[in-house]
């Protein structure tokens, strides 16, 4: 069998892989093939017909085709940009743009809309045709998701993404032809069904048909400052300051937390503090959690809970496996709930004065904001939360050009992170934040290891095996909850075995989260990562439990991890919920 | 008998309108790699205009029957099935009672034309979602669950018996309806022509078109009845009364609703052709109705090259032929 073999592409030879399409080769060779529902991510649905190409097998006739799902075959000739393929793709284009209502000003998609891209390629101006979507359904009823199916134009990619990254069947066709709908089950609101927020969906949707549920108005209106009493208190994740940057033009994983301090403290506001710092304190709580566990050995394995759509997961379908959750609070609440506590105190403030705003690469946030469990300390813990996205668009509207703002530091002292703080936003990173205190302090201080690079990568499933003193700890690092629900079925049925396991539910962990900047595929999700690491390895301190200002904050709270002041701020409480 | 070589030399196509090689596609089960494979006969016959299938079930059934076994035992099947519109539910006893103790099931679905589409039959038998699969890989390597399975139109399996017995003649059924004529299956020559079908001066004479092919399928005005019948091999005959844009109407209508809405061409492009027929019948200016045709003929040009799957290419046929045969009917 032969690997590569010829073929033509606008009539020139060129080698192609066996087994790979027509989009594919043409990538390959700097051959621009416009696309719509494509998405590298996903298995193609072939549904838009824009990337059309006319193809002829074995000197036979020529014949139009779509380049993102027909296979290279030996003795094939291609031609790109014929008159007919223009011709027919420019007025499929025309006939989608008549099945999408225009509602640019508050769409994600409003710097970089692809249809508007392939209008201007394609000279579509306007469209002949008339609008036809007037009887459209909005879903607003979650607190993550906004599902708007006037701008809908039917290319499937949402259900791919549900079915495909997420493993769930949320999203279904109902009806057929052009009255077809693509939305959640029997055509009731999200909010009807067992969706978990990851955002896929949204992240995979070229028409900004899903999109965040925003909460731009109400984090706006807080911004102009009318109740002078609210101080106002920004708190990004670690993944958001390598993906803004892709909002404005520049490369994903360019670390720009400097400057997007800059930007949120002119915007209106008065704190700015590092969710990373929150990282230190969950690696701290977590990891005494599961040395406890692992000595009572009592509700093993342990599964990590710091993201939302994992817990509401196993809320919905594994209420067997809610003992194992750690009780450990995400890093954006512990941090919130630090903000509220002891930086309250430090500055002398009612914290019901303070409004925490969380910037996130995330949906379910804003699902996880709002839940009763996470209002027990404070209430809220935190008052919103942003996605990425949105951040961007408000910068935008400040016309604040952020690469060149001056830059400023996090505000201390909730601001000063460890590098284990650093990489919790790249799959693996919880694990080995939490790998790199408790190898330490089971060992007595002995071992003092800080790289475990075996659960570092983009891939799904990955494993590890870590000897402490005699210990031995299997772990497990999954993203896609697709993959989790492998791994939860290998555990069951007794073919793997572990003892602690992270589980992120977007692909890559939270850097390819649902609230990140879209475009995001493999390529991209494998820079943001880079960046993580390499800012690492240049951070003084590299492990959660070194960091002095954590110290003192635990001493101002006079409590240890697990105990105490410490022990009601840091952990939280889960619900069984009905699988609809 | 060696039923592969006999297949070969008769040069039996499939008779559900597709016409590949019979000998073929089960040569292709056969040599494929998986060792489960599965026989179907596609008896969804969803368009309206052909019920020629419905003829083989009332009157050659235990043949149908037959060559379905014949099929089984050549790709080594492990189980056979009939796909039955519901539409037929009627027959399903009759049939049920001839499959007593033989490996062959009835799987009834609601139909619909675009069951027809061998790839939505299996995904509805799959309790999949209602739209075509992409084709390669074709269903005789990767078919229902995903196993390699021959699909053959029930008159095939009919002919396919014949083969086996040495009666075999090249000949089909055609399904004849209209103006001036009762409802009948006819078996002809498969190279019939449309007057040869009729096969009547009186009525010949009063007819002005016909539909060939169904709904799906073009119109052909009397001076070109000596065309073979392609296809389906469905013969709609109307009257000289008769309008070829009223007939035209009816076939968008129709696919307009088998339309799946996979795919862009398809399922805008049947919209707005059926929303610009509206308009041309409210047009006045022989003008406007130009710019109608020509925007008409380019949305079934970009359906007839960039669909999905046949459904969308086939909507040019009704709509190019009634606009260039018969331009003064609209």
């Amino acid at each position: 069998m032969t690997k590569s073999f010829e073929v033509k592409l606008n009539n020139k030879k060129i080698t192609a892989l066996y087994g790979e399409s027509v989009l594919d080769l043409a990538k390959r060779n700097n051959f621009h093939i416009p696309t719509l529902c494509y998405h590298s991510d996903l298995e193609p649905n072939g549904s838009c017909r824009l990337c059309l190409v006319e193809i002829s097998c074995n000197k036979g006739g020529f014949f139009v085709a779509t380049a993102c799902n027909t296979t290279v075959t030996e003795g094939m000739e291609i031609k790109l940009d014929t008159p007919k393929v223009k011709r027919i793709r420019k007025l499929n284009l025309e006939m989608l743009l008549s099945d999408h209502i225009q509602k640019c000003s508050d769409c994600n998609w409003k710097y970089d809309c692809e249809l508007k891209k392939l209008a201007k390629e394609f000279g579509v101006t306007e469209s002949r045709f008339s609008e036809r979507r007037r009887k459209f359904k909005i879903d607003s009823k979650t607190p993550s998701i906004h599902w708007d199916s006037s701008k809908c134009i039917e290319c499937g990619n949402c259900i791919s993404a549900c079915q495909q990254i997420t493993g769930l069947d949320i999203l279904k066709t109902e009806y057929r032809g052009s009255s077809i709908v693509f939305g959640p089950k029997d055509g009731k609101s999200f909010a009807d069904t067992n969706c978990v927020f990851c955002g896929q969906c949204i992240l995979h949707c070229p028409a900004g048909s899903l999109q965040e549920k925003t909460e731009l108005p109400e984090v706006e209106k807080l911004l102009e400052k009318k109740n002078k009493k609210n101080i106002l208190v920004a708190q990004f994740a670690p993944s958001t300051r390598y993906s803004i940057g892709e909002l404005f033009g520049l490369e994903p994983g360019i670390n720009l937390e400097k400057k997007l301090i800059t930007a949120l403290k002119h915007i209106g506001f008065d704190y700015v503090f590092d969710v990373n710092f929150g990282a230190d304190i969950t690696t701290l709580e977590e990891a005494a959690e599961l040395i406890e566990r692992l000595e009572s050995k009592k509700n093993l394995p342990m599964f990590t809970s710091c993201c939302p759509a994992w817990v509401r997961y196993v809320e919905i379908f594994h209420h067997e496996l809610i003992p194992n959750l750690t009780t450990t609070k995400s890093p954006t609440h512990c941090l919130a709930c630090a903000v509220k506590s002891f930086f309250a105190k430090k500055i002398k403030v009612n914290p019901k004065r303070i409004i925490n705003v969380a910037i996130m690469p995330c949906v379910a946030k804003k699902y996880e904001a709002k839940l009763p469990e996470l209002k027990e300390s404070y209430n809220p813990e935190i008052n919103h939360s942003l996605t990425v996205r949105e951040i961007g668009r408000l910068i935008k509207k400040h016309n604040l050009d952020i690469e060149n703002l001056a830059d400023s530091d996090f505000d201390s002292p909730l601001g000063n992170s460890s590098g284990a703080g650093t990489i919790y936003g790249a799959s693996g990173g919880v694990m080995e934040s939490a790998l790199r205190t408790v190898s330490s302090q089971l060992s007595d201080g002995k071992i003092n290891k800080i790289d475990f690079s075996e659960v570092r990568g983009l891939d799904g499933i990955k494993s590890a095996v870590v000897e402490i003193d005699g210990i031995k700890l299997e772990v497990a690092v999954v993203s896609g909850l697709k993959n989790a629900a492998k791994l939860i079925k290998d555990l069951k049925s007794g073919v793997v075995r572990y003892n602690y396991i992270e589980v992120m539910a977007c692909p890559g962990g939270c850097l390819g989260g649902g609230g990140q900047p879209i475009p995001t595929d493999s390529k991209i999700r494998e820079k943001r990562k880079a960046g993580f690491y390499t800012d690492d390895k240049e951070k003084p301190i590299r492990k959660a439990h070194e960091n002095n200002d954590v110290k003192k904050l635990y001493s101002a709270l006079d409590s240890k991890p697990l105990e105490g002041r410490a022990g009601r701020l840091f952990h939280r409480k889960f619900t069984k919920r009905r699988k609809k | 008998m060696d039923i592969i070589k006999a297949l070969k030399e008769s040069g039996l196509v499939g008779l559900g309108g597709a016409g590949f090689s019979t000998a073929t596609k089960w040569q292709a089960v056969k040599d494929s790699c998986e060792k489960k494979r599965f026989v179907v006969c596609n008896l969804s016959e969803g368009e309206p205009g052909v019920f020629k299938d419905e003829f083989v079930i009332q009157r050659h059934l235990s043949k149908m029957i037959s060559g379905i076994e014949i099929a089984a035992e050549f790709v080594n099947a492990q189980k056979s099935y009939i796909f039955l519109n519901d539409k037929y539910k009627y027959y399903q006893k009759k049939i049920e009672k001839n499959l007593k103790g033989k490996k062959i099931e009835v799987f009834i679905d609601n139909g619909r034309y675009l069951c027809g589409e061998e790839t939505v039959m299996l995904q509805v038998m799959e309790g999949k979602t209602r739209q075509p699969r992409l084709k390669p890989p074709y269903p005789t390597n990767s078919g229902l669950f995903g196993y390699p399975t021959l699909i053959n139109n029930a008159e095939t399996f009919y002919r396919v018996k014949l083969i086996a017995d040495g009666d075999y003649q090249p000949k089909r059924f055609y399904s004849l309806f209209g103006d001036y004529i009762p409802k009948k299956v006819v078996e002809s020559d498969l190279s019939s022509t449309v007057e040869e079908i009729i096969n009547s001066e009186k009525i010949l004479s009063k007819i002005k078109f016909a539909r060939i092919g169904g709904l799906s399928g073009c119109f052909l005005p009397r001076r070109e009845f000596n065309k073979q019948i392609t296809g389906t091999g469905s013969v709609e005959i109307f009257g000289k009364r008769r309008n070829v844009f009223n007939a035209l109407c009816q076939s968008i209508i129709f696919l307009k609703n088998e339309s799946c809405g996979k795919c862009t061409p398809c399922r805008e492009g049947i919209y707005r052709i059926a929303e610009e027929l509206n308009n041309i019948s409210e047009s006045k200016s022989l003008w406007d109705k130009e710019e109608i045709f020509s925007k008409i003929k380019s949305i079934a040009e970009a359906a007839k090259e960039s669909s999905f799957c046949p459904l969308g290419a086939s909507v040019a046929n009704p709509v190019i032929s009634a606009i260039n045969l018969f331009p003064e009917d609209f």
